[in-house]
């Protein structure tokens, strides 16, 4: 079968309309602006309702808008919705693929924990530059030898050293008013968030009554509390 | 609505696109055309696999220290990631037209759509060096041993920076390798050579460029948004 009638037509592909294309990037500026509010107002919901919204949504909110984004370019900016079926079919295939890949490590990852008891070794998390010989491309950076040590605390050990722990702290202290994206965990239960406590409650068991002000006396333990229990 | 201006004026020596024979051993040149955009598919599906490693090695991560991660994209200012976003954007569909142009034979218009999406990858890769990379680097937050940053909120932050310098390196390496294929294709539609019998490099290039906007998307809200 002659496929097609070269000298006719442009190889008979379909011109896509431009104001298709313009629509399509309409939509696309609109998700984006979507899933940003989207991550912003979550992050603004947590904070003024001290509430605390699972990673999963935000995850889920977020991946949903972004294969739609990638839905839209993949059929009208790559034309697959007017190509040949053939084309989609590989792109699918190696989605399938990229799914048992990103499945089998995560199905891996989760079995890890009776692998490790076995082959435990001492691993510092963050890397301790080991990998030490690097020179740095920054002069004011000296290179890496931390001797052991995880690189976070080392780079903070160094910095302490070369300027003083006051200059560490109110550094780290201007950072905090700059940046204030950690909260502090508070301290108290609040009726959205309750802070699990371990341990015993202090001063439970305690033998003597709680100490009040400086005016008791540390009397005997049986005359204070009966002092105390009848309204004092 | 556009007619397809493909008869210049008489005597005018024909541009290179009309004159343009496939190759003998294919039967047609549409088949020509199939093929290679068949080919570049292929290559795409590698890309994707590609970076799905490192969406992988992002995934098995995150899910190991997630409060580095969690505090990681607190550093990142979204932004200046969202004004990626649109330039990249932007320039998938400044070059879908310039494929619409191609095929339309309209020349200055292909010229100028290949220009503008080449503009938008020099402004994506001066925003990412200028305003996200020169500054995390001064400040140490480099990735790998490189990482000095005395200010780290969590021990495993070294490696939140190494994915996201892993990430969007080899991203920026692909719009690098992307805006050099749109840059050849625009020096070669300055000789006449693309037009409606030929524009099969216009196409798979314009593929390759829609890949790179494919991967930004998904890394976007990866980095600066979940947390």
């Amino acid at each position: 079968m002659d496929p097609h009638g070269v000298h006719e037509h442009e190889h008979g592909h379909v011109v896509v309309d431009w104001k298709v294309l313009v629509g399509v990037l309409i939509a696309l500026l609109f998700f984006t602006f979507l899933t940003t509010t989207a991550a912003n107002i979550e992050k603004w919901i947590a904070v003024e309702f001290d509430v605390v919204i699972p990673t999963w949504v935000n995850v889920f909110v977020a991946m949903s808008i972004a294969v739609v984004k990638a839905s839209l370019v993949c059929l009208f900016f790559m034309q697959l919705f007017y190509d040949k079926f053939l084309n989609s079919v590989i792109l699918m295939f190696c989605l399938l693929a990229l799914a048992l890949f990103l499945g089998l490590s995560a199905l891996d990852l989760s079995g890890r924990g009776r692998v490790n008891e076995f082959i435990a070794t001492p691993i510092e998390l963050g890397g301790n530059g080991a990998s030490a010989g690097l020179q740095s491309a920054f002069d004011e950076v000296p290179v890496v030898i931390t001797g052991g040590k995880p690189l976070a605390v080392a780079a903070k050990e160094a910095y302490i050293e070369k300027h003083g722990l006051e200059a560490w702290e109110e550094h780290a202290r201007e950072l905090d008013a700059e940046h204030g994206h950690h909260e502090k965990a508070p301290e108290i239960s609040s009726p959205n968030r309750s802070i699990p406590r371990t341990g015993l409650t202090p001063g439970l068991f305690d033998e003597h009554a709680p100490i009040h002000e400086a005016e008791h006396e540390p009397a005997s333990a049986h005359d204070e509390s009966t002092e105390e229990g009848s309204g004092h | 609505m556009s007619t397809i201006n493909a008869h210049p004026s008489p005597g005018a020596k024909p541009m290179r696109w009309e004159t343009y024979k496939h190759e003998h051993h294919w039967r047609s040149a549409a088949d020509e055309f199939d093929a290679a955009k068949l080919g570049m598919w292929l290559f795409l599906t590698t890309e994707v696999l590609l970076f799905g490693g490192i969406f992988c090695s992002y995934a098995i991560f995150r899910m190991l220290y997630p409060d580095a991660f969690a505090n990681g994209s607190g550093y990142l200012n979204w932004r200046i990631g969202t004004l990626n976003t649109v330039v990249l954007l932007f320039s998938s569909f400044t070059v879908a037209m310039s494929v619409r142009c191609a095929q339309l034979n309209k020349q200055r218009w292909l010229k100028i759509n290949l220009s503008i999406t080449l503009i938008c990858a020099a402004a994506f890769l001066a925003i990412k060096g200028y305003f996200e990379y020169y500054p995390k680097l001064s400040a140490g937050k480099a990735p790998g041993a490189w990482f000095s940053y005395p200010w780290a909120h969590n021990p495993e932050e070294p490696i939140w920076w190494g994915i996201y310098y892993a990430g969007t390196g080899i991203h920026a390496l692909h719009v690098i390798i992307g805006g050099g294929l749109i840059l050849w294709v625009l020096v070669r539609s300055f000789k006449g050579i693309y037009g409606p019998k030929n524009y099969t490099m216009v196409e798979t290039s314009g593929l390759y460029w829609h890949l790179v906007d494919l991967v930004w998307i998904f890394l976007f809200p990866l980095l600066y948004l979940i947390h």
